[in-house]
């Protein structure tokens, strides 16, 4: 790996759903750089695309959705040319991913702990006892106290938060270089959530790993990000530093997310909402796709693809204060 | 000991259980506990009244009703659960299979095939296979079949079609679940997840489906017995006991038919309480005390 290649590069990423011939894209041409170490940030409304993206990086994609064009670049190996086993080894030791709702994600009818156990013995050569040892270390670098007896729990037995916890236990068992976190706080109550998040930065710091961070929530993004991408119907429409994009964002889009944020010194009176509702899957899309929701829309957004504008690494798809 | 009849499923499922470790306890120490030589004739006691030194009177032959019922109980039990074992073993193993690899020509096959064999009744089979191919010992290649063994056999393919299906139902959706995605995204091949994962999640409906087959082989090795094509005199079964009780049903001999029915009736009803009892039981999300910080 060169310095200048990033852990994880997409390029031109299409994912379309179908069936025989008629396949539309849904996920169109994203773009997208994970250094190592890094936590980059993906931020879009439901069904943007955001979780497609991130299953697409594990071959995983959901029975009737396929990459139909695009690069998954990961640590210098072509993810989409990778044979099913080589695949199978790099999933869970090199990527891992946690999810939204931990309880579906543990097996119900075995220990939290056996199944980090089994984990961890499908990727490393460690003997039981070393494995046994290194389940309660992880149980232990997750902040769950008493690590030997939660062990044996089942995951209905644990609270949301602990199971996360176990999640992400699970998780980095086995020094992943890239942790796809999808919404992993969505399904948790705020403080829970403060204290995951907490738990997630604190382990990423210490074990060095890279964090895609998939989330709809601005304010847990701008916590822990260094870059982020904002997704909409498909496509990423800006990305670029955290601070920049979030404190000057340059799509509309952005902007007006940002708006829709809930503030204590914000006033009373109607919430600010994006008017509208996202292109329907099927769409055949001309031109900026928020177009018909956008404030300051022109006539030429509707009809042109609108251009890439770069400047210092803050990219935005936009004719904004476009000659 | 609430936590024994807990874990049964209440006190029902209680009861259930004591009558079947009750009830296997008498099969496997027959030979001990009947007072008597099951097949032992003697004309001079021929059906005398329960009572005195026949608990359960004795029949035309002079034989001991109990001992014939306690060493009934073991041809009944022994039929009926070499069948239900040999059901989940194949049952098991083709649902699993089907509902893992879901929308493929091997879940197709396995599971219309299932459903042909499924579409008569269990009884009606048991009865014809029987029939054809007789009564008394086959032999099939080196080894030779007996009757009771046959009848296990027979019983055990009955049973696959059943088993597979309560298999393929859950584990049609337990391959869907969540854990079954996060257990790829750690990188663990298929076969794997399919035993390790997908299989223990499906038991508890098979164990449940597997303690009411255990009911249902009792009752159709009687009636497969009674109709003369089961277990063959003079080795003492619930289901020829009736049979030759039938001839003294109107001639007030009433313990002749009255103690293998109860016998029958008790079993079939243990093991139904206890299926009941386990299905309460088994859910692993109605479990104890929850640890929460």
């Amino acid at each position: 790996m060169t310095s200048s290649e990033p852990l994880l590069r997409i390029d031109g990423l299409h994912i379309a759903f179908g069936a025989r011939d008629r396949w539309r894209d849904v996920v169109r041409g994203v773009d997208l750089r994970v250094e190592a170490g890094e936590v980059v940030g993906l931020v879009g409304e439901s069904g943007s695309g955001k979780s497609l993206t991130a299953l697409s990086i594990m071959r995983l994609l959901p029975p009737g959705a396929r990459v139909s064009s695009g690069r998954l670049i990961f640590d210098g190996v072509d993810l989409l040319a990778l044979r099913e086993p080589a695949m199978n080894t790099l999933r869970g030791r090199d990527i891992a991913m946690i999810f939204q709702d931990p309880l579906t994600a543990l097996n119900p009818a075995i220990p939290v702990g056996r199944q980090i156990f089994d984990s961890i013995r499908t990727h490393q050569p460690l003997s039981r006892k070393a494995a046994q040892a290194r389940v309660e270390e992880l149980l232990d670098l997750v902040g769950i106290a008493h690590p030997k007896e939660r062990a044996r729990a089942y995951a209905h037995e644990l609270s949301g938060g602990m199971r996360q916890r176990v999640m992400t236990a699970l998780a980095v068992s086995s020094h992943p270089k890239l942790l796809i976190a999808d919404e992993p706080t969505t399904a948790l109550d705020v403080t829970v959530q403060a204290q995951v998040m907490d738990m997630l930065d604190r382990i990423r710091r210490e074990l060095g790993i890279a964090v895609l961070f998939i989330s709809h929530n601005l304010d847990l993004i701008a916590q822990i990000c260094d870059r982020v991408s904002v997704m909409y119907a498909g496509r990423v429409v800006e990305s670029g530093a955290v601070e920049a994009v979030f404190d000057e964002p340059e799509h509309p889009y952005t902007r007006q997310l940002l708006r829709c944020i809930p503030r204590l010194d914000g006033g009373t009176g109607k919430m600010p909402t994006i008017p509208g509702l996202p292109p329907r899957f099927g769409t055949v899309l001309t031109g900026c796709a928020f177009a018909p929701r956008c404030e300051s829309a022109q006539e030429r957004c509707a009809g042109k693809e609108p251009p890439i504008r770069r400047a210092f690494g803050h990219v935005s798809v936009c004719w904004e204060g476009m000659a | 000991m609430r936590r024994i009849v807990n874990s049964c499923g209440g006190a029902a499922g209680f009861i259930g259980a004591c009558l079947v470790f009750g009830l296997v306890l008498v099969a496997l120490g027959a030979p001990w506990i009947a007072p008597y030589d099951p097949l032992h004739v003697s004309i001079e006691n021929q059906l005398q009244e329960p009572g005195g030194a026949f608990l359960f009177g004795t029949d035309q032959s002079g034989r001991d009703v109990l001992s014939r019922v306690i060493w009934g109980t073991r041809a009944s039990i022994e039929v009926s659960a070499f069948a239900v074992l040999i059901g989940l073993v194949f049952g098991v193993s083709l649902g699993l299979v089907a509902g893992f690899y879901r929308g493929g020509w091997l879940e197709q096959l396995t599971m219309r095939f299932l459903d042909a064999i499924a579409a008569i009744p269990i009884l009606i089979w048991a009865i014809a296979l029987v029939g054809i191919f007789g009564v008394g010992d086959t032999k099939l290649g080196g080894i030779t079949l007996g009757n009771e063994a046959k009848l296990m056999i027979l019983l055990g393919l009955l049973y696959i079609p059943t088993l597979a299906r309560v298999t393929y139902t859950t584990a049609l959706s337990e391959s869907q679940a969540n854990y079954v995605l996060a257990r790829r995204l750690q990188g663990t091949s298929g076969v794997r997840i399919m035993f390790s994962d997908v299989l223990p999640n499906c038991l508890s409906p098979v164990i449940v489906q597997g303690t009411l087959l255990l009911a249902i082989g009792i009752i159709i090795e009687a009636s497969v017995s009674f109709v003369g094509l089961g277990v063959q005199p003079p080795t003492p079964s619930w289901g020829n006991m009736l049979a030759d009780a039938r001839n003294y049903l109107l001639s007030g001999e009433w313990w002749l038919s009255v103690f293998p029915g109860a016998a029958i009736s008790v079993t079939v009803i243990g093991f139904n309480l206890l299926g009941d009892g386990l299905r309460d039981r088994l859910d692993p999300r109605h479990a104890t005390a929850s640890l929460t910080t």
